[in-house]
This record gives structure tokens, sequence and C-alpha cells, in this order.
């Protein structure tokens, strides 16, 4: 089934050239991925108080910290589990470059949807808008005949479970972002 | 540093420049604006970040695999850094010259003995290097009360 809704898909490639730039775009190493941390770096300036600002700096830390989480547990479940990537065993037309390493799980829901879980748990509208835009990454992935829909909703729920772990971690260790904003404060860099 | 590399530095620098407006703005941080007027400032930040991925994307291919000169992972987070923190730096060191007439009230007395307020908080009064300055200044009478025999240190 999975093959089959990739092939579906990926049959529309070609049909509607401007739709097909916008998925190029969208798939792309360098939109989502800098979009998301432009978020966190705005979230690092944002607050009406230095207690909002302090409670939005500690959103932006734990979603870079969520990133890098996601991208651990991908890593280490690529390795463990190897599958090939649907062009090499279907008939597709490929919007993106041909990746090598293993399909599953899809690096790119992981980091979009941790992302947008970190943000989401403060601030809802742009958590959504964030959500939004990781689901069309991987959509676009999909749609580029670059990963199996599994791939991207086992890499989504990662994704968001490695924000649930960050977050839960920062409450655990809250003394060290505290720490960390107390000496940038000093230099007003927080 | 490869042209790809080069372009993808420009976009997180563009775009992180447009963002600090945009939250500055928000926020109220006026010591933090190219242009003192918040309204203006998130419509260009706006501006800005649109147009540099505009540029970005329609200037050449983007998707180029690490293999072939794009950017893996790590790459990609450490010019992603290097971009957004010069544009940082600009965006305190170029307001600070801008506004240097603006914020010199900052509602601190270096004479009361009182230590500055801390956080970005204070920028909505004054520029990231008065705020600096400020600090040092009372950094300084600190240690020169804590040096004197007599002292009785700052009130904090």
């Amino acid at each position: 089934m999975d093959g089959a809704i990739v092939r579906w898909l990926n049959d529309g490639v070609g049909r509607f050239t401007l739709f097909d730039r916008f998925m190029e775009a969208m798939v792309s190493d360098y939109l989502v991925p800098l979009f998301g941390s432009l978020v966190l770096i705005g979230l690092w300036f944002y607050g009406t108080d230095n207690a909002s600002r302090a409670a939005n700096q500690v959103t932006a830390a734990i979603g870079i910290g969520s990133i890098g989480g996601a991208n651990l547990i991908v890593a280490i479940v690529n390795a463990l589990v190897w599958r090939p990537r649907p062009a090499l065993d279907n008939d597709l037309t490929l919007l993106f470059y041909g990746p090598t390493d293993s399909s599953f799980p899809s690096n790119a829901a992981g980091v979009g949807f941790a992302v947008a879980t970190a943000v989401f748990l403060r601030y809802r509208r742009i958590g959504l808008s964030l959500y939004a835009l990781a689901f069309l990454w991987g959509f676009g992935r999909v749609y580029a005949g670059v990963h199996y829909p599994s791939d991207v909703i086992v890499g989504a729920l990662i994704g968001v479970a490695a924000a649930f772990i960050l977050t839960g971690l920062f409450r655990l260790l809250t003394i060290i972002p505290r720490y960390i904003q107390m000496v940038a404060r000093w230099v007003y860099l927080a | 540093m490869t042209a790809f590399i080069f372009d993808y530095v420009v976009l997180a620098f563009v775009c992180t420049l447009g963002v600090v407006q945009i939250a500055a703005a928000r926020s109220g941080l006026l010591g933090l604006l190219f242009v003192r007027r918040p309204r203006l400032s998130i419509y260009a930040g706006g501006a800005v970040v649109v147009g540099a991925f505009t540029c970005y994307f329609a200037s050449a291919p983007r998707n180029v695999p690490d293999t072939a000169g794009g950017l893996d992972g790590v790459d990609q987070t450490l010019w992603l850094a290097v971009g957004a923190a010069l544009a940082i730096a600009l965006t305190f060191l170029v307001t600070s010259v801008l506004n240097h007439r603006w914020g010199a009230d900052t509602g601190w007395d270096p004479a009361a003995g009182t230590w500055p307020p801390g956080g970005m908080t204070w920028l909505e009064r004054t520029t990231f290097l008065r705020a600096l300055w400020a600090r040092y200044t009372a950094v300084r009478a600190h240690r020169r009360l804590a040096e004197s025999p007599t002292s009785a240190g700052m009130v904090c």
C-alpha cells in the first residue's frame, strides 16, 4: 500500500509545472529547516517583558534541542533498519536528487515536526503554521518520490516525541537554562 | 567557501536581520530597530525574509545533494549559526550607531549606586552599546567601592 500511494502521488509529477516548482522548493533541505530556525531566533527576541522573553527563549532552546534529538533518533533507526528509497523499487519521476541512505524513517519529517511541536506547546497558532509546513515538507517528499508515507509518519512521530522528551528534560534540569539566561541577560543578549 | 555555501550564509544572514526586526518591533525593543517605527519595521522585516527566500530559490537550483556541493545537516547548522550570529551582531552594532542620539535617558542613575536593569527589556529604552556601557560603568564603580576600606558595597 505504501508503494501504491507513492506511485499514485508521483504520477502527478509533470502535469502542473507551477505546482512542481512549488514542491521542488518545499522538499528542499533549505526551506522548512531554515524557516523553523528563524522562528526560533525570533522567539529568542520576542517578549513583552523579561519573564515572557525568558519563557520564549526556553522554547527556542527546546526547539533547537528537539532538532538534535530527532536527528539522533532518526540516525539510530536509519542505522538499524534498512529500507531502500521508493525510486529504487518503483518507476518514479524524481523531483529531488536520489538519496542513497535508508528511507526509513524520514529525517525531514522528524526535524519539521520536532520544531513545530516545541513551538506549539507555547504558541498554538505559530505551532499550527509550522505543523502545516512540516506536513507539506513530508507530503512533498512522498510526492517527489523520496520517501514512503510510512517513513514520513514515523519520522513525524519521532519529531513529536523528541520535542516532548526535550520539554521534560528542560523542566527537570531547569537550573541550567536559567543560569545561561542569567549570564546572557547580564550582557543584554537575552 | 563554495558559492553554494556563500549563498546559504547570505540567506541566513538576511533572513535573520528581517526576523530580528519583526521580533524587536513586536516586543517594543526600539533600541534594536534600524528605523524606530515598529509597524514599518515589521513590514520591512517580512519583505526582507520573503525577498531573500524568493531570490535564493529563483536564482539557482537548490536541490543539491551534500555529495555534489550541497550541505549536510551538520554543515547547514554550522553555516546557519554563522549567518545568524553575524546578523545579530550587526543589528546590535548598527542600531546602536543609528540610534546614538536616542536612549541617553535610560532611567538608571550611575550615582545612585545601583546596578543597571538586566535583560533585553532595557533595550526598549536604550541601545545595546549604551546598555553595555552602563553595565561596564556599574562594574567599575562596584569594584572601586569594594576596594575602598570604608565601603559598604553597592545596592543590588
